[in-house]
Protein backbone atom coordinates (compact mmCIF):
# COMPACT_ATOMS: atom_id res chain seq x y z
CA UNK A 1 0.00 0.00 0.00
CA UNK A 2 1.25 4.00 -0.77
CA UNK A 3 -0.03 6.89 -0.75
CA UNK A 4 1.19 10.47 -2.01
CA UNK A 5 3.97 11.99 -0.48
CA UNK A 6 2.53 14.62 2.90
CA UNK A 7 3.85 16.29 5.30
CA UNK A 8 2.95 16.18 9.31
CA UNK A 9 4.19 19.42 10.43
CA UNK A 10 2.84 18.65 14.12
CA UNK A 11 5.64 16.05 14.50
CA UNK A 12 8.78 18.47 14.07
CA UNK A 13 9.04 20.02 17.70
CA UNK A 14 9.47 16.39 19.07
CA UNK A 15 11.82 14.99 16.71
CA UNK A 16 13.95 18.21 16.79
CA UNK A 17 14.19 18.15 21.07
CA UNK A 18 14.48 14.22 20.52
CA UNK A 19 17.96 14.97 17.99
CA UNK A 20 19.48 17.67 20.54
CA UNK A 21 19.06 15.29 23.31
CA UNK A 22 20.79 12.42 21.27
CA UNK A 23 23.58 15.44 20.81
CA UNK A 24 24.08 16.28 24.22
CA UNK A 25 24.42 12.49 24.96
CA UNK A 26 26.88 11.63 23.06
CA UNK A 27 28.70 14.91 23.65
CA UNK A 28 29.25 14.81 27.43
CA UNK A 29 31.62 11.91 28.18
CA UNK A 30 33.16 11.82 31.40
CA UNK A 31 36.26 13.06 30.21
CA UNK A 32 36.85 15.42 33.79
CA UNK A 33 36.75 12.19 35.61
CA UNK A 34 39.91 10.69 37.38
CA UNK A 35 43.05 9.63 35.14
CA UNK A 36 44.82 10.85 31.95
CA UNK A 37 42.80 13.18 29.54
CA UNK A 38 42.41 11.87 26.11
CA UNK A 39 45.12 13.31 23.82
CA UNK A 40 47.44 12.85 26.29
CA UNK A 41 50.46 10.12 26.90
CA UNK A 42 49.46 8.19 29.90
CA UNK A 43 52.20 7.11 32.38
CA UNK A 44 54.32 3.92 32.21
CA UNK A 45 53.66 0.75 33.59
CA UNK A 46 55.73 -1.44 35.63
CA UNK A 47 53.61 -4.15 37.54
CA UNK A 48 53.65 -7.98 38.69
CA UNK A 49 51.29 -9.94 37.19
CA UNK A 50 49.12 -13.07 38.64
CA UNK A 51 51.55 -15.47 37.42
CA UNK A 52 54.82 -13.48 39.49
CA UNK A 53 55.93 -12.04 36.14
CA UNK A 54 56.80 -8.30 35.94
CA UNK A 55 54.95 -6.34 33.13
CA UNK A 56 55.35 -3.25 31.02
CA UNK A 57 53.24 -1.54 28.92
CA UNK A 58 55.47 -2.75 26.19
CA UNK A 59 54.76 -6.48 27.17
CA UNK A 60 51.04 -5.65 27.44
CA UNK A 61 49.95 -3.80 24.42
CA UNK A 62 49.22 -5.25 21.34
CA UNK A 63 49.72 -3.94 17.77
CA UNK A 64 46.24 -2.05 18.15
CA UNK A 65 47.43 -0.88 21.66
CA UNK A 66 45.81 -1.87 25.35
CA UNK A 67 42.91 -2.17 27.07
CA UNK A 68 43.54 -1.10 30.60
CA UNK A 69 41.09 -1.68 33.24
CA UNK A 70 41.54 0.02 37.01
CA UNK A 71 39.05 -2.53 39.57
CA UNK A 72 38.42 -2.23 42.98
CA UNK A 73 39.79 -5.57 44.40
CA UNK A 74 39.79 -9.55 43.71
CA UNK A 75 39.57 -9.24 46.97
CA UNK A 76 36.46 -7.64 48.39
CA UNK B 1 44.30 -4.88 21.00
CA UNK B 2 45.01 -6.58 24.19
CA UNK B 3 43.34 -6.45 27.98
CA UNK B 4 44.97 -5.91 31.38
CA UNK B 5 43.58 -4.92 34.59
CA UNK B 6 45.01 -3.71 37.82
CA UNK B 7 43.83 -3.26 41.40
CA UNK B 8 45.92 -2.97 44.53
CA UNK B 9 45.33 -6.39 45.35
CA UNK B 10 48.55 -8.73 46.33
CA UNK B 11 50.14 -11.37 43.26
CA UNK B 12 48.49 -14.22 45.31
CA UNK B 13 44.91 -12.72 45.50
CA UNK B 14 44.98 -12.48 42.16
CA UNK B 15 46.57 -15.60 41.18
CA UNK B 16 43.40 -16.90 42.72
CA UNK B 17 41.10 -14.79 41.42
CA UNK B 18 42.56 -15.93 37.77
CA UNK B 19 42.70 -19.07 38.21
CA UNK B 20 38.70 -19.21 39.69
CA UNK B 21 37.31 -17.24 37.34
CA UNK B 22 39.55 -18.64 34.17
CA UNK B 23 40.98 -15.42 33.02
CA UNK B 24 43.70 -15.86 30.82
CA UNK B 25 44.34 -12.15 30.52
CA UNK B 26 47.08 -9.80 32.66
CA UNK B 27 46.16 -8.84 36.36
CA UNK B 28 48.59 -6.33 37.52
CA UNK B 29 49.73 -6.52 41.30
CA UNK B 30 50.04 -2.89 42.37
CA UNK B 31 50.38 -3.55 45.95
CA UNK B 32 51.04 0.10 47.11
CA UNK B 33 48.81 1.84 44.75
CA UNK B 34 51.65 3.06 42.98
CA UNK B 35 50.74 2.59 39.17
CA UNK B 36 47.41 3.54 40.60
CA UNK B 37 48.62 7.19 42.06
CA UNK B 38 50.88 7.95 38.93
CA UNK B 39 47.77 7.60 36.59
CA UNK B 40 45.60 9.86 39.02
CA UNK B 41 43.41 7.02 39.24
CA UNK B 42 43.55 6.52 43.40
CA UNK B 43 40.05 6.63 45.29
CA UNK B 44 41.24 9.49 47.62
CA UNK B 45 37.34 9.29 49.04
CA UNK B 46 38.56 6.48 51.37
CA UNK B 47 40.11 7.41 54.66
CA UNK B 48 44.19 6.00 55.13
CA UNK B 49 43.58 4.51 57.81
CA UNK B 50 41.07 2.11 56.24
CA UNK B 51 41.43 -0.90 54.44
CA UNK B 52 40.10 -0.26 51.46
CA UNK B 53 42.51 2.83 51.23
CA UNK B 54 44.67 2.04 47.72
CA UNK B 55 41.84 1.04 46.05
CA UNK B 56 41.64 2.78 42.45
CA UNK B 57 38.26 4.26 40.80
CA UNK B 58 36.78 2.24 38.19
CA UNK B 59 38.54 3.36 35.26
CA UNK B 60 39.09 2.27 32.03
CA UNK B 61 41.74 3.64 29.20
CA UNK B 62 42.10 2.40 25.85
CA UNK B 63 45.45 3.47 24.93
CA UNK B 64 47.14 3.32 21.43
CA UNK B 65 50.24 1.44 20.73
CA UNK B 66 52.09 4.94 21.69
CA UNK B 67 50.13 5.00 24.83
CA UNK B 68 48.21 7.81 24.34
CA UNK B 69 44.75 7.75 25.48
CA UNK B 70 42.29 7.06 23.03
CA UNK B 71 39.18 6.80 25.39
CA UNK B 72 38.05 6.94 28.78
CA UNK B 73 35.31 5.11 30.67
CA UNK B 74 34.44 6.54 34.38
CA UNK B 75 31.86 5.15 36.08
CA UNK B 76 30.71 7.16 39.10
CA UNK B 77 29.57 4.04 41.17
CA UNK B 78 31.77 0.67 41.19
CA UNK B 79 28.52 -1.20 41.27
CA UNK B 80 27.44 0.78 37.64
CA UNK B 81 30.20 -0.99 34.45
CA UNK B 82 30.43 -0.18 30.94
CA UNK B 83 30.90 -3.58 29.22
CA UNK B 84 33.83 -4.16 27.07
CA UNK B 85 31.44 -5.16 24.74
CA UNK B 86 30.37 -1.64 24.66
CA UNK B 87 33.87 -0.29 24.11
CA UNK B 88 34.39 -2.70 21.07
CA UNK B 89 31.07 -1.42 19.68
CA UNK B 90 31.77 1.89 20.20
CA UNK B 91 35.60 2.33 19.76
CA UNK B 92 36.58 -0.64 17.47
CA UNK B 93 33.32 -0.84 15.23
CA UNK B 94 32.85 -4.36 16.89
CA UNK B 95 29.62 -5.95 14.23
CA UNK B 96 28.77 -8.34 16.72
CA UNK B 97 28.06 -9.31 20.19
CA UNK B 98 24.97 -10.93 21.27
CA UNK B 99 22.79 -13.00 20.13
CA UNK B 100 20.42 -11.12 17.12
CA UNK B 101 17.05 -10.93 15.47
CA UNK B 102 16.03 -10.00 11.92
CA UNK B 103 12.62 -8.41 10.92
CA UNK B 104 11.79 -8.16 7.41
CA UNK B 105 9.49 -5.66 5.93
CA UNK B 106 8.48 -4.57 2.04
CA UNK B 107 10.85 -1.58 2.64
CA UNK B 108 14.08 -2.93 4.64
CA UNK B 109 15.75 -5.61 6.75
CA UNK B 110 16.34 -4.42 10.63
CA UNK B 111 18.90 -6.65 12.59
CA UNK B 112 18.61 -5.85 16.30
CA UNK B 113 21.62 -7.04 18.76
CA UNK B 114 23.38 -6.18 21.69
CA UNK B 115 26.81 -5.49 22.13
CA UNK B 116 27.51 -8.54 24.50
CA UNK B 117 25.98 -11.58 25.13
CA UNK B 118 26.01 -11.75 28.55
CA UNK B 119 25.48 -8.57 31.31
CA UNK B 120 25.02 -8.44 34.71
CA UNK B 121 23.55 -6.36 37.12
CA UNK B 122 24.27 -2.55 37.13
CA UNK B 123 26.11 -3.30 33.28
CA UNK B 124 25.74 -0.40 30.93
CA UNK B 125 26.08 -2.05 27.71
CA UNK B 126 25.15 -0.68 23.63
CA UNK B 127 21.96 -1.96 21.93
CA UNK B 128 22.10 -1.92 17.98
CA UNK B 129 20.16 -1.75 15.06
CA UNK B 130 21.65 -2.23 11.82
CA UNK B 131 18.97 -1.20 8.79
CA UNK B 132 19.44 -2.45 5.18
CA UNK B 133 17.02 -0.48 3.24
CA UNK B 134 15.91 -2.08 -0.16
CA UNK B 135 17.08 -0.64 -3.61
CA UNK B 136 15.94 3.08 -4.42
CA UNK B 137 14.35 3.07 -0.73
CA UNK B 138 14.99 5.76 2.05
CA UNK B 139 13.77 6.84 5.17
CA UNK B 140 13.46 10.23 6.92
CA UNK B 141 16.42 11.63 9.66
CA UNK B 142 15.53 13.07 12.63
CA UNK B 143 16.11 16.20 11.75
CA UNK B 144 13.32 16.27 8.42
CA UNK B 145 10.56 18.82 8.94
CA UNK B 146 6.99 17.46 7.76
CA UNK B 147 7.78 13.78 7.00
CA UNK B 148 7.94 11.01 9.61
CA UNK B 149 11.26 10.10 10.58
CA UNK B 150 12.69 7.04 12.17
CA UNK B 151 11.88 6.92 15.48
CA UNK B 152 13.04 4.08 18.00
CA UNK B 153 10.93 3.69 20.63
CA UNK B 154 11.65 1.80 24.27
CA UNK B 155 9.17 0.04 25.70
CA UNK B 156 9.47 0.94 29.75
CA UNK B 157 10.74 -1.93 32.10
CA UNK B 158 11.44 -1.81 35.47
CA UNK B 159 15.19 -1.76 36.39
CA UNK B 160 15.80 -0.64 32.56
CA UNK B 161 17.85 2.50 32.32
CA UNK B 162 17.41 3.38 28.22
CA UNK B 163 19.21 6.66 27.30
CA UNK B 164 18.38 8.64 24.22
CA UNK B 165 19.03 6.96 20.46
CA UNK B 166 21.86 8.28 18.58
CA UNK B 167 20.84 8.58 14.94
CA UNK B 168 24.31 8.86 12.39
CA UNK B 169 24.30 11.78 9.70
CA UNK B 170 21.69 12.10 7.08
CA UNK B 171 22.28 12.54 3.48
CA UNK B 172 20.13 15.43 1.60
CA UNK B 173 17.73 13.77 -0.88
CA UNK B 174 16.88 16.50 -3.36
CA UNK B 175 12.83 15.91 -4.63
CA UNK B 176 13.01 17.72 -7.99
CA UNK B 177 9.21 16.77 -8.61
CA UNK B 178 8.16 19.30 -5.77
CA UNK B 179 11.43 21.36 -4.75
CA UNK B 180 12.60 19.94 -1.73
CA UNK B 181 15.20 18.79 -0.27
CA UNK B 182 14.96 16.13 3.16
CA UNK B 183 17.75 14.64 5.25
CA UNK B 184 17.15 10.70 4.70
CA UNK B 185 19.12 7.53 4.99
CA UNK B 186 19.62 4.97 2.48
CA UNK B 187 21.49 1.55 2.13
CA UNK B 188 23.17 0.60 5.16
CA UNK B 189 22.16 2.45 8.90
CA UNK B 190 23.44 1.46 12.45
CA UNK B 191 21.19 3.25 15.31
CA UNK B 192 22.59 2.99 18.74
CA UNK B 193 21.47 3.48 22.12
CA UNK B 194 23.23 2.82 25.70
CA UNK B 195 20.98 0.88 28.44
CA UNK B 196 21.50 0.52 31.89
CA UNK B 197 20.57 -2.15 34.02
CA UNK B 198 19.60 -2.38 37.67
CA UNK B 199 20.35 -5.44 40.02
CA UNK B 200 19.17 -8.34 39.90
CA UNK B 201 16.40 -7.61 42.35
CA UNK B 202 14.81 -4.75 40.22
CA UNK B 203 14.82 -6.46 36.86
CA UNK B 204 11.45 -8.30 38.11
CA UNK B 205 9.94 -10.01 34.92
CA UNK B 206 12.35 -8.74 32.62
CA UNK B 207 14.82 -12.07 33.53
CA UNK B 208 13.22 -15.40 32.46
CA UNK B 209 15.64 -18.44 32.44
CA UNK B 210 18.49 -16.65 33.29
CA UNK B 211 17.62 -14.55 30.22
CA UNK B 212 17.23 -10.92 29.86
CA UNK B 213 14.32 -9.71 27.33
CA UNK B 214 14.09 -6.06 26.33
CA UNK B 215 11.90 -4.89 23.57
CA UNK B 216 11.18 -1.69 21.69
CA UNK B 217 10.02 -0.92 18.14
CA UNK B 218 11.44 1.32 15.45
CA UNK B 219 8.16 3.62 13.21
CA UNK B 220 9.74 4.40 10.02
CA UNK B 221 7.79 6.10 6.51
CA UNK B 222 9.75 4.57 3.62
CA UNK B 223 9.64 6.27 -0.05
CA UNK B 224 11.23 6.15 -3.30
CA UNK B 225 11.63 8.59 -5.97
CA UNK B 226 7.92 8.29 -7.11
CA UNK B 227 5.69 7.38 -3.60
CA UNK B 228 5.63 6.95 -0.02
CA UNK B 229 4.49 3.78 1.62
CA UNK B 230 2.31 3.90 4.61
CA UNK B 231 4.45 4.53 8.13
CA UNK B 232 5.34 1.02 9.24
CA UNK B 233 5.81 -0.14 13.16
CA UNK B 234 8.64 -2.68 13.62
CA UNK B 235 8.82 -5.22 16.66
CA UNK B 236 12.24 -5.19 18.31
CA UNK B 237 13.49 -7.52 20.58
CA UNK B 238 17.05 -8.08 22.26
CA UNK B 239 17.91 -11.07 24.37
CA UNK B 240 20.65 -11.52 26.26
CA UNK B 241 21.94 -13.94 29.11
CA UNK B 242 21.75 -12.60 32.55
CA UNK B 243 24.33 -13.84 35.30
CA UNK B 244 24.75 -13.07 38.80
CA UNK B 245 27.53 -11.53 39.78
CA UNK B 246 30.60 -13.84 41.24
CA UNK B 247 30.32 -13.39 45.38
CA UNK B 248 33.18 -15.45 46.02
CA UNK B 249 35.64 -13.96 47.92
CA UNK B 250 39.79 -15.22 48.21
CA UNK B 251 40.32 -17.69 50.84
CA UNK B 252 41.43 -16.20 54.46
CA UNK B 253 44.91 -16.07 54.12
CA UNK B 254 45.12 -14.09 51.18
CA UNK B 255 42.55 -11.35 52.03
CA UNK B 256 43.49 -7.73 52.99
CA UNK B 257 43.66 -7.12 56.98
CA UNK B 258 40.11 -5.10 57.83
Amino acid sequence: MFFPRCREPGRLAAFATLAGLGLAVAASPADAAAGPPVGTAAPSIEATDQSGAMQTFDDLAGENGLLLLFFRSADW
Amino acid sequence: MRVAAISNDTVDALAHFAQRAGIGFPLLSDPDSAVIREFGVLNEDIPEDHAFFGIPHPVELLLGRDRVVRAKFHEEDYKDRFTAGRVLVRQLGADQGGPSSTEHTSHLKVTAWASDSVVRGGNRFVLVLDIELDDRMHVYAPAVEGYIPVDWRMEEAAGLTHFEAEYPDSRTLHLPAINESVPVYEGRVRLLRDVMIGQAADLGGMVEDGILTIRGSLRYQACDDRMCYLPATVPLEWKVAFEQHDRTRVPDEFRRPR
